[in-house]
Formats: structure tokens, sequence, C-alpha cells
């Protein structure tokens, strides 16, 4: 009930549809870069290009998206309404995280079947060289795993960032830097401690296995328990953060 | 009955309410003066478990549950987004009401008219017509009113005192107001409660009118200041 709440309240709100162009960009720029220029082009080097701005810019789609969820509730003094319905903070937080992961899934499940459409429209003008449906598939499979690291991941820590600053320009602004840092570390080969630099080379393998960690079985166990880890303290962190406001609510 | 028992919140060596004792029953329109930051909207935070007061606060001696309460603290907090109907399915929904009776709500605040026009579309005097809608949706026994009719004009403080006094006054509700308005306080109020420094100073039958009111205010608020000097 809370969760279809949470979904109730986004009703006309113009933010959504300002963030998912913004998670449709990596195909916008990328598909007007394929679509006017008249050289050919691989999968691989589409999905390349898409999946770069992807792990750039997605991250900040997600602060801005949890951050909103909870900073309309500030900006209003809603969140005074909700506090007193008697409901657990916990299941509160619960619910708009849950949401946050929900929608951003969904915008990037969006921006690869756009991906798929553009591969679809290259491929029927004959610009697209090489690939085939199970390269697709796997590329599928790579880019959704990459996908539910970089939401949930993001999502706890937007959701650790808004609770403390209560400001959505803060909370963008740390988007933007963790979405650039994070890129940082793809080349190293101890990246793979970064949830979304390891999400990122594990998205790759399944397009070019050449481009995985040197030593894969370490960099796939630490990079899991990295990303568990991670997930866990995060969510407690934005957990403890949202419930210790209870002083006095001004 | 509402019982509030040495209810008691500090905030560092700050004070904010000291040995808050009250008992108020249902039926009855309690109106709480006070100047600013005498504790006024801090109290009714605390009703609500808003603040990590101390004490005890029942309702018919049991623990006060949230969900006991309508109220308009401050300002109506809406979706500005969602229509007036929307807002208050919303708020019946969190409520777990099976049936709210919605059109009824907002028939009674005269807002029914209004019902499909987004929250951000409305006036002030509309929105403190709706905060108080929804603070009386559902099975509430106590509502909290916190200076509701502030920044309203003189059309929108009567059309708030009519509501109170004529169509929200019943047996079940017991309606806690608070105000600067003494004008307001003495026209719709059974109970006056005096706060000042966080203390409950003076509770006294409301048989007074505005420029009664305005003496005893003036006489209560400055005797405890040249006490305290």
């Amino acid at each position: 009930m809370l969760i279809k709440n949470e979904f109730y309240k986004l009703k006309r709100e113009w933010f959504m549809v300002f963030l998912l162009l913004l998670s449709l960009l990596p195909i916008l720029t990328g598909g007007a870069g394929a679509v006017f220029n008249n050289s050919a082009k691989s999968l691989t080097d589409l999905f390349f290009f898409m999946n770069n701005q992807f792990s750039m810019f997605f991250p900040m789609v997600i602060f801005i998206l949890i951050g909103s969820l909870f900073y309309q509730e500030y900006k209003n003094k809603t969140y005074i309404n909700w506090i007193t319905y008697d409901f657990s903070k916990k299941k509160l937080f619960l619910s708009k995280v849950a949401v946050s992961i929900v929608i951003g899934i969904g915008f990037a499940v969006i921006l690869f079947i756009a991906f798929g459409l553009l591969v679809a429209v290259l491929n029927g003008t004959d610009r697209l060289i090489g690939g085939g449906i199970s390269l697709f598939l796997n590329l599928a499979i790579g880019f959704g795993i990459e996908a539910c690291v970089v939401v949930l991941i993001t999502t706890c820590l937007g959701a650790i960032v808004i609770n403390l600053s209560r400001n959505i320009i803060v909370t963008s602004v740390v988007g933007v830097i963790y979405g650039f840092a994070s890129c940082l570390f793809i080349g190293s080969e101890s990246g793979f401690v970064i949830p979304g630099s390891f999400a990122y080379r594990v998205s790759m393998f399944f397009s070019d296995k050449s481009t995985y960690y040197d030593s894969p079985v370490l960099a796939t166990i630490g990079g899991c328990i990295s990303f568990v880890l991670c997930f866990i303290v995060m969510f407690l962190v934005g957990l403890i953060v949202f419930s210790h406001k209870k002083k006095i609510e001004n | 009955m509402l019982q509030i028992k040495n209810v008691n919140l500090n905030i560092g060596n700050t004070a904010l309410l000291s040995n808050i004792n009250l008992s108020l029953e249902q039926g009855k329109i309690y109106g709480i003066l006070g100047p600013n930051g005498a504790g006024k909207t801090t109290l009714f935070k605390s009703m609500l478990g808003l603040t990590a007061f101390s004490g005890e606060i029942l309702s018919d001696g049991q623990p006060v549950s949230s969900r006991c309460f309508g109220s308009l603290i401050e300002y109506p907090a809406f979706y500005p987004r969602l229509t007036v109907e929307e807002n208050l399915k919303l708020h019946a929904r969190y409520l777990g009401l099976k049936r709210p009776n919605i059109e009824v709500a907002l028939e009674q605040v005269n807002l029914l008219d209004a019902r499909k026009k987004l929250f951000s579309q409305l006036s002030l005097g509309m929105r403190q017509r709706l905060g108080i809608a929804r603070a009386f949706l559902g099975d509430v026994q106590y509502l909290l009113l916190d200076e509701p009719t502030n920044g309203l004009d003189p059309m929108g403080i009567k059309e708030i005192r009519l509501l109170l006094k004529e169509r929200l006054k019943s047996p079940q509700h017991c309606i806690l107001v608070s105000s600067h308005n003494l004008t307001e306080i003495a026209a719709v109020t059974d109970i006056l409660i005096f706060i000042r420094g966080g203390k409950i100073i003076k509770i006294v039958k409301n048989g007074y009118n505005e420029k009664e009111l305005e003496a005893l205010y003036e006489d209560i608020m400055t005797s405890g200041q040249r006490e305290e000097a």
C-alpha cells in the first residue's frame, strides 16, 4: 500500500519526464551520431558508446530521482503528515527506496529498448556491421546486471545524501561527482571494489571478453562481495539517517 | 478525554515545554493563547509524536495514537500536483479508510466545486479549508488547528470561524485551536489556555468578548514578565 501511495504522489510530476529524457541521453546522442554519420558501425562499438555515457550519467539520474522522492515531501512539508500516520519509519523509507529502484530499472529497460530500436534502424539501413541476436541478448544480460548494480547502489547513496542535506541541488551535484568518480576506477585492475566500476566491466565482458580484469576470479568474487557489502551498509546508513530526525520536526 | 501528564521537552539547556498537565474533553473547543515561541506549536507537535518529549499523553486512559488526531499544523501541507480530491484520497489511503466520505468532507468546507482543481491552484483560504477537511477525515477524536486563520483575509477568517462553530463542533470531537487572533479565539472557543515560556500559566472558561480578552491576555502575559523581572 505504501509503495502504491508513493507512485500515486508522482502523478503529473514533470520531473519524471525530465529524468526519463536524461536517461535516454546516451541513445539520443549516440543515435544522432549514428544516423547522421554515413559510416557503418559495429554493434559492440555502438554498445560501448552507449554504455560509457550510461555509466557516467545514470547515477546522476538515480540521485535526482531518489532525491526528488524525499525532497518533494521536505519542500511541501508533507513529511509531517506521513510521520503522523503511525507507519514505522523503516517502512516509509523502504517504500521510497523500492519505488526509486523500480523506476530506475524501468528507465534502464526503456533505454535498452531504445537501443534495440536504434540497432534495428541501423540494421535495416545496412549501417550496422556484424552482430546478431545472440550478441544482442548477451549485451542485454550484461547491461541488465550493470543497471541493477548501479540502481541499487546509487539509490541507497542518494537516499543518504538527500536525508542529510535535505537539498536537491546538493544531491544532484553529489550524483554528478559520483558518476564521474566511479568512471575513474573503470580502467583500474583493483577498481572492482567500486560497484559502479565493477558493474561496467561486467557489462563490457558480455560484449568483449578481453576487456575483463586480468585476474577474473579474484575480481568477480571481490566485486560481488564489495557490491553486497556496499549495498547493505549504505542501505542501513540511509535508514539510520532517515530515522534519526525525531528530535523536533520543524 | 485527552490527558497530558507531566510533559516536558528540552533541547540542550532550553526547556521548550515544562511540566504540561491538561485534561481536554470532547465536545469542547479549546483556545491556546500565547506569544511567539511560547510553545503552542511544540505542544501540538508533541501530541502528534513529532518530538522526543518525556511524560504521558493518554486518550481515555490509553497511550494516544497519532491516528486519534486530525491536524493542521502551521501550513496546510499537500501535494501541489494532485487535485483536491486526490489529496484527500491519498490521506484516506494512508489512514486505511475503506470508504472515505470525501464528498461530504469537501462539502462541509465548501470545496466540493473545487474538487478537480490542483492544490497549487487554490487560494490560501481554500488551502486552509482543505487542511481542515483532511484533519476531520476518518475517525479522529482530537483536532489540532495551529493558527488556522494565519494569512487569511477577513472573509476567509469569518469562513473558518463559522466552519468551526457551526459545522465541526460536535460531542465526538475535541478541538484545540491556537491563534494570535484574540477576536477569533474569543468567538469560537469554550476554554482558554494561556501558555508562555513552555508553561501553562492559566486555564479559564471563555465568557469574554474581544476587549475583555485583550485586557486579560495583556494582564496575564505582563504579570508573568513582572514576576520574572
